[in-house]
């Protein structure tokens, strides 16, 4: 069934992607929109946010209240989802609602109302959530890490931007942002449901396709190669310590994304079958989560993280395990059976990663969101299965680089960090960025 | 809307009782459930059920540690499991045919668990509490919470336990909880997706169907005192964040009166565009978030209001939008349009649960966990058949001021 993709392309160049599927009386659609953080400007940083936050908060004719009694009258599951690029619209609905949601949905994207009383609304509630955050250690370390690691850069700042930044945003500024940074920003939709095609695609024709001067491409930037060896150390009322430790990894377009698929998995992302858990958590008990992670960030390199929670007696072996074990890695690249194993799990995976209707839905989104084959999950599955051991070691040295790391940990008020400051003797030790 | 789907049941000698769902599909969800909880706990072993969970991917005779969960995803799958006041539930999603291989392993460590690696992984359960619970403001709420929530009953403590209990429980302590509550008979298992029915319940005839019963389970009855007056507690943390819950102690879920509570739920609070969302969070910006809902338990639950309140928001304005819409739901009633909305959202929720495997698995697994699978296929009409005033019945019937817990984290 997966293969009968549709694809097409409006004239205003917004691509579609959709996959009839009749077991349920069920669509489910995704737009996507080339935007994204990057675009703050300095010193508003949390603009992008804020407006994506006000997108469903009231148009011309509509209240906040109105349009979500909207798609609660209808059962329909309604999300705007922002990130440092891309911007995010899902919905998930009856078949017998898709074309009055989709009309609805584009009436109110054409004219929002972007009011004074909402923006204020808006701040006040952004302005809590930073606050908030400050006080969860694990929302915390995440936002931090990306200052760190994208220092300098248009992505470093946190979505939702700083508390003075945002008093610093008005609504010219946010009218001016949603007309030229995400009403003429490339688009596309993916979508998968009961119904056909044709009329799916109409649709979206007679809405999405009267948009006119959609821009792809995101400004250049010169990103550093590697980052600088800082490690921002924060305190907090806590008992445990926070680490998360990482790099730049790929673009999801690279050659050897693969690779890195397959060689995180066996390090720290295969969950209870990956290296550092098995050593971390199992054999020494010192941790409950203990992972490493990538994500594609596309136009930009993504992340490649080492995170790990645990007791204040604990950290330094859990920290030197951690070293040891991604420079032993590194050395001896993996073994013939984790590879087996590894493949093992890849081989599995597609029936279960699409199997809803918002899974498959998200599947097509990402194929156009990085300039993938639609069916990019057999191809990527293809390749990570001819991957040699040989090949697989020479990426592993290449890739996994535990000299040029950086990072954020939270440690509790009164920690010593003096075995941390010699551990980490080569880098700039900093508690404030 | 009509909604039904074919579920087959098969009973084994040794009481065992096994649900299978056949879908069109490659991939099979596998669940495993232990009637025991942390409802079944008592003083100074708090989170022993808990801590077993963990101790079940420890290795049997025939598996090393972790060796279970390496298996599962050298197959393609994936597992995992989790532990609530009510049941234990062990599960996987693995593609068809390995479901055979699921069946001898589950089977296996029904019987057969080993304890290895005991003291190490009772220090990653306490890990696991510190990371959670201790060091997380929501994780310190929701423990708080439930301590004010009850007076006596076992759903007042935490799932995890207390750290104190953790390092109080004894590898023999669990192995007595293992052959009290790890019995066949005291279990169930859900199967759903690509399989061939006739061959799994014949392999599980041979597996599972060789585990013996273990000690007789006596059912166990929790007392809880009718609550006479308000509780309140005020947990200052000198931080930022303010969040208010309030509480109310329930029905079970499969209590007549607990469908119209969850429509009185959805009305007042448990939609984006439920009463209290648009006063507190759309309207006055009172709140950052809002939502209403109620735990769905076999002894009482809880009806519970949460909201995350703005920084320069106080308790006492929020608590008074609260007992207002109340008080204006017991006076006026509610809205036919408010019972419609809300009914257009259990029944496409119920349409979206169908699409997985693991959707169906854990619908069947929950109605039978509470003695009314045969409700499943009528829950959509009975939400259909509700009345305004069943609603307001049950407000007025379990939402009294007297029977309020309030926390406040700030």
């Amino acid at each position: 069934m997966l293969r009968k993709i549709k694809r097409a392309t409006l004239v205003n160049g917004i691509k579609i992607y959709y996959l009839k599927n009749k077991e349920l009386p069920i669509v489910s659609f995704a737009i996507g929109v080339e935007t994204g953080s990057y675009f703050d400007p300095k010193g508003k940083e949390g603009l992008f946010y804020l407006t994506s936050l006000l997108i469903d908060k009231g148009s011309d004719n509509l209240s906040a209240f109105k349009i979500r009694e909207f798609f609660d009258n209808l059962g329909a599951k309604f999300n705007i989802v922002s990130s440092k690029n891309l911007l995010v619209i899902k919905i998930l609905c009856e078949e017998r609602f898709f074309e009055r949601i989709f009309d609805f949905l584009f009436n109110i994207l054409s004219s929002p109302s972007f009011r004074e009383e909402e923006i204020i609304k808006e701040k006040e509630r952004v302005i809590s959530e930073i606050l908030q955050e400050e006080e969860d250690p694990d929302s915390l370390i995440a936002k931090k890490f990306y200052e760190v690691l994208y220092r300098s850069s248009p992505i470093s700042h946190p979505l939702e931007g700083y508390i003075e930044s945002l008093k610093n945003i008005e609504r010219n500024d946010i009218v001016s942002f949603y007309k030229e940074k995400i009403l003429k920003r490339k688009m596309y939709v993916a979508g998968t449901g009961s119904i056909d095609f044709e009329k799916f695609y109409k649709k979206i024709e007679n809405t999405l396709g009267k948009l006119r001067g959609l821009k792809d491409e995101f400004p250049e930037f010169n990103f550093r190669d590697k980052p600088e060896k800082i490690i921002l150390v924060l305190r907090k009322k806590i008992n445990q310590v926070f680490l998360r430790l990482g790099h730049f990894s790929l673009y999801r377009r690279d050659k050897d994304y693969p690779k890195l698929i397959l060689s995180n998995y066996i390090l720290g992302g295969g969950a209870f079958a990956s290296r550092l858990f098995n050593k971390i958590r199992n054999e020494m008990g010192y941790v409950y989560s203990v992972y490493s992670r990538f994500f594609p960030l596309d136009p930009f390199k993504g992340p490649l993280i080492y995170s790990f929670q645990t007791g204040k007696n604990n950290f330094k072996p859990a920290l030197e395990l951690l070293i040891e074990e991604i420079k032993k890695f590194k050395l001896k690249g993996p073994l013939k059976e984790e590879i087996e194993e590894a493949k093992g799990f890849f081989k599995g995976s597609i029936p279960r990663e699409t199997e809803t209707y918002p899974q498959i839905t998200n599947m097509l989104l990402s194929a156009l969101k990085y300039k993938l084959n639609p069916l990019f999950m057999w191809s990527t599955l293809d390749e990570i299965i001819k991957l040699k051991k040989r090949e697989l070691s020479e990426f592993v040295k290449k890739f996994y680089d535990y000299e040029n790391i950086c990072g954020t940990v939270i440690v509790p008020e009164d920690y010593d960090l003096s075995f941390f400051k010699e551990f980490f003797f080569e880098h700039k030790i900093l508690e404030k960025l | 809307m009509k909604i039904k789907f074919k579920i087959k049941k098969h009973i084994l000698d040794n009481g065992l009782k096994i649900f299978l769902i056949p879908m069109k599909r490659e991939i099979v969800s596998f669940y495993v459930i232990y009637k025991v909880g942390s409802r079944n706990e008592s003083e100074g072993k708090r989170g022993i059920s808990h801590l077993l969970e963990h101790m079940m991917f420890k290795g049997t005779e025939k598996l090393k540690p972790e060796e279970f969960s390496r298996i599962i995803q050298k197959m393609g799958g994936v597992d995992n499991a989790f532990t609530t006041e009510d049941f234990t539930l062990y599960y996987e999603t693995v593609p068809s045919d390995a479901v055979y291989k699921v069946i001898e392993m589950e089977a296996d460590r029904m019987q057969n668990i080993k304890f290895k690696e005991f003291e190490s992984e009772k220090r990653v359960v306490i890990e696991e509490r510190k990371e959670r619970t201790e060091n997380s403001p929501y994780g310190r709420f929701w423990e708080n919470f439930s301590l004010i929530s009850y007076s006596v009953h076992p759903y007042r403590y935490p799932i995890i336990g207390f750290e104190q209990d953790l390092l109080n429980i004894k590898k023999t302590d669990l192995i007595k909880w293992y052959n009290t509550y790890y019995s066949p008979d005291n279990a169930f298992i859900v199967v759903s997706g690509g399989l061939d029915e006739n061959r799994v319940i014949k392999y599980m005839e041979r597996t599972f169907g060789k585990v013996k019963k273990k000690k007789r389970v006596v059912s166990q009855n929790f007392f809880e005192p009718e609550q006479k007056g308000e509780r309140k507690m005020i947990l200052e943390e000198k931080g930022m964040l303010k969040i208010l819950g309030i509480s109310f102690q329930i029905i079970p879920f499969n209590h007549p009166d607990f469908l119209p509570l969850s429509v009185f739920s959805s009305i007042i609070g448990g939609t984006e565009s439920s009463r209290l969302n648009r006063i507190l969070v759309l309207d006055k910006n009172l709140s950052n978030e809002v939502s209403t809902f109620c735990e769905e338990k076999i002894d009482n639950g809880l009806f519970i209001f949460y909201s995350i309140l703005n920084k320069n928001s106080n308790f006492d304005d929020v608590i008074d939008v609260f007992w207002k819409e109340v008080e204006k739901i017991k006076k006026q009633g509610i809205k036919e349009t408010e019972l419609n909305k809300v009914k257009n959202m259990f029944s496409s929720e119920f349409l979206y649960r169908l699409q997985s495997t693991s959707g169906r698995a854990y619908m069947v697994s929950h109605f039978e966990l509470h003695g009314i699978l045969q409700k499943l296929f009528t829950y959509l009409d009975e939400i259909e058949k509700l009345k305004v005033s069943d609603v307001v019945d049950v407000c007025k019937k379990y939402i009294k001021k007297e029977r309020a817990n309030y926390l406040m984290l700030c």
